[in-house]
């Protein structure tokens, strides 16, 4: 009997010692989306035949003593914007419906050649921007804790399927909070690499700059297993950074004695919108824990909020206007609503705005390198409150309150959204660890180290 | 629905562009342009004239 839920970690020791068959696994998360994914519409395209295919060809490798490694046998999804050759890739939006691309994107050749097994394309905002929707082809994933809930977006159906375990990670992007976002919401562990680190070559973009490739899983060490495998150099990648790969899960030694922590607080007390009292007594909870692990904590100072969640957002609505434009104009009523009317507002953007935008980033990033000499981690929040009712989020409301998540796409610099408590209805909530470029083992050994050291990981939503 | 001048306006500027919007979606995009607004003045208002930019 195969256990619901399954850690990537914990899989793959179980598969090493072939006390776990691949196909069997398989078969077990085949049923589970059989079985659960009506209710939280986490897949778009289901590849069943492909994934049992895959299965079998694992589990022969292994059986003549050929283990690829830790994704060797393991079922992943994938956010309906990487490209999978012979096999549509829609962005969720009709405008793409009948898109086959020839080639998978760099990272699931990637993927794939660490043996993991693709079981389907995951549920997206449309173009990962304009969500959640209800006139697409295919409805919005659902948050697995409560139904009725929002998952957070972009990508709402690799949050989804991953919480409800019906894979065991996935792959995701995030351009203002796309991955962050939906991890807080669904209580997974999401990181964005530092950007550069993986290639998105294959990857449908919505914002040149802004755009990072990154995965979620249940826990940090599943994160680290999975960018272990997505993350390095690809020349035909034009913002791919060749640097050294180091091995991310040895990195997670569940010490984090004199690691120097940043806690940006006003960023979601004082700026603009505060959080609610759940969230912010979860995230001093978590502080005194990392306190008493042996962290040095701070208070620190940035910008205010409200200016790095501008210099993102209009830079993004900019670049993903250039993307659009064409469309827009001969297709306009064939994208949703929501995505539609974004991208209206992004349309009043001007050249000016956007070169403004560009030399104010510069500042930013400025600023917050010189913050980082003296700090090895930033921790601060992800939302300001546990996921709204669906229904609740309105058109508009990525402008409404600045994004939390935002200020880490405009340095480009690794963020991760790490479980920290429940709320007293069982709604997760969540922090957000930040670090320097390309120092993202250490943001994964810091959040590693805290779940190690708290329940939060032992709770699964209740399908 | 009649529109204010306001709205004339936005429908030039997106006719311009090459959006063909529904009235009552153009009603609903005016109600929001106050956030681009309030994102442009935030990249614009700490800018010297020379900046390192």
């Amino acid at each position: 009997m195969i256990p619901d839920f399954l850690t990537i970690a914990h899989a793959a020791k179980l598969i090493q010692k072939r006390e776990l068959s691949p196909v069997e696994l398989v078969e077990n998360c085949l049923q589970r989306i059989e079985r659960i994914d009506g209710q939280i519409n986490s897949f778009i395209h289901i590849l069943a035949d492909n994934a049992r295919s895959a299965a079998h060809l694992a589990e022969r490798e292994i059986a003549s003593g050929h283990y690829r490694g830790l994704l060797h046998g393991i079922p992943i999804g994938l956010k309906d914007v990487y490209e999978t050759a012979d096999i549509p890739t829609t962005c969720h939006s009709k405008i793409m419906m009948n898109h086959i691309p020839k080639a998978d994107a760099q990272s699931v050749i990637r993927l794939k050649q660490a043996g993991a097994i693709i079981m389907g394309k995951l549920a997206t905002h449309e173009f990962a921007f304009g969500g959640p929707s209800f006139d697409l082809p295919w409805p919005p994933a659902r948050n697995p804790w409560d139904i009725t809930r929002f998952t957070g977006g972009s990508s709402s159906g690799t949050g989804a399927s991953v919480a409800a375990g019906l894979v065991l990670g996935g792959a995701a992007s995030d351009t203002g909070g796309s991955i962050r976002t939906p991890a807080a919401y669904c209580g997974v562990a999401g990181i964005k690499p530092t950007f550069g680190l993986i290639s998105r070559k294959g990857i449908l973009p919505l914002s040149f700059s802004l755009d990072h490739a990154g995965l979620m899983a249940w826990t940090a060490e599943d994160c680290a297993i999975l960018l272990q495998s997505m993350a390095g150099f690809d020349s035909e990648d034009p913002v791919s950074i060749d640097h050294p790969i180091p091995d991310y899960r040895s990195s997670l030694t569940g010490d984090v004695k004199g690691i120097r922590v940043g806690f940006l607080r006003h960023f979601y007390t004082t700026d603009a919108a505060a959080a609610n009292t759940p969230t912010c007594d979860a995230i001093d909870a978590a502080v005194k824990k990392l306190e008493e692990m042996g962290c040095s904590v701070h208070e620190i100072h940035l910008s205010p909020l409200t200016e790095w969640a501008a210099c993102g957002t209009i830079i993004m609505m900019a670049e993903a206007y250039a993307i659009h434009e064409a469309n827009l104009r001969t297709r306009f009523m064939d994208y949703g609503e929501v995505f539609r009317n974004r991208m209206a507002l992004a349309g009043l953007i001007t050249s000016a705005d956007y070169i403004q935008a560009t030399r104010r980033r510069r500042e930013l990033i400025d600023e917050f390198e010189r913050i980082m000499t003296n700090f090895d981690v930033i921790l601060t929040a992800v939302v300001r409150n546990e996921a709204p009712q669906i229904e609740m989020v309105g058109k508009f409301s990525i402008f409404e309150k600045p994004l939390l998540t935002m200020p880490f796409n405009v340095t480009g610099t690794p963020a991760m959204s790490v479980c920290c408590g429940y709320t007293e209805t069982g709604l997760p909530l969540a922090m957000q660890i930040i670090g320097k470029r390309f120092d993202d083992a250490t943001v994964l050994r810091v959040a590693d180290a805290y779940e190690r050291c708290t329940p939060w990981r032992q709770r699964r939503p209740l399908m | 629905m009649e529109m204010t001048k306001t709205h004339q306006e936005l429908k030039k500027i997106f006719e311009r562009l090459g959006l063909e919007i529904p009235e009552v979606e153009l009603c609903d995009i005016a109600t929001a342009i106050k956030f681009i607004d309030e994102m442009k003045n935030e990249v614009r208002k700490l800018h010297c004239f020379i900046s390192k930019g």
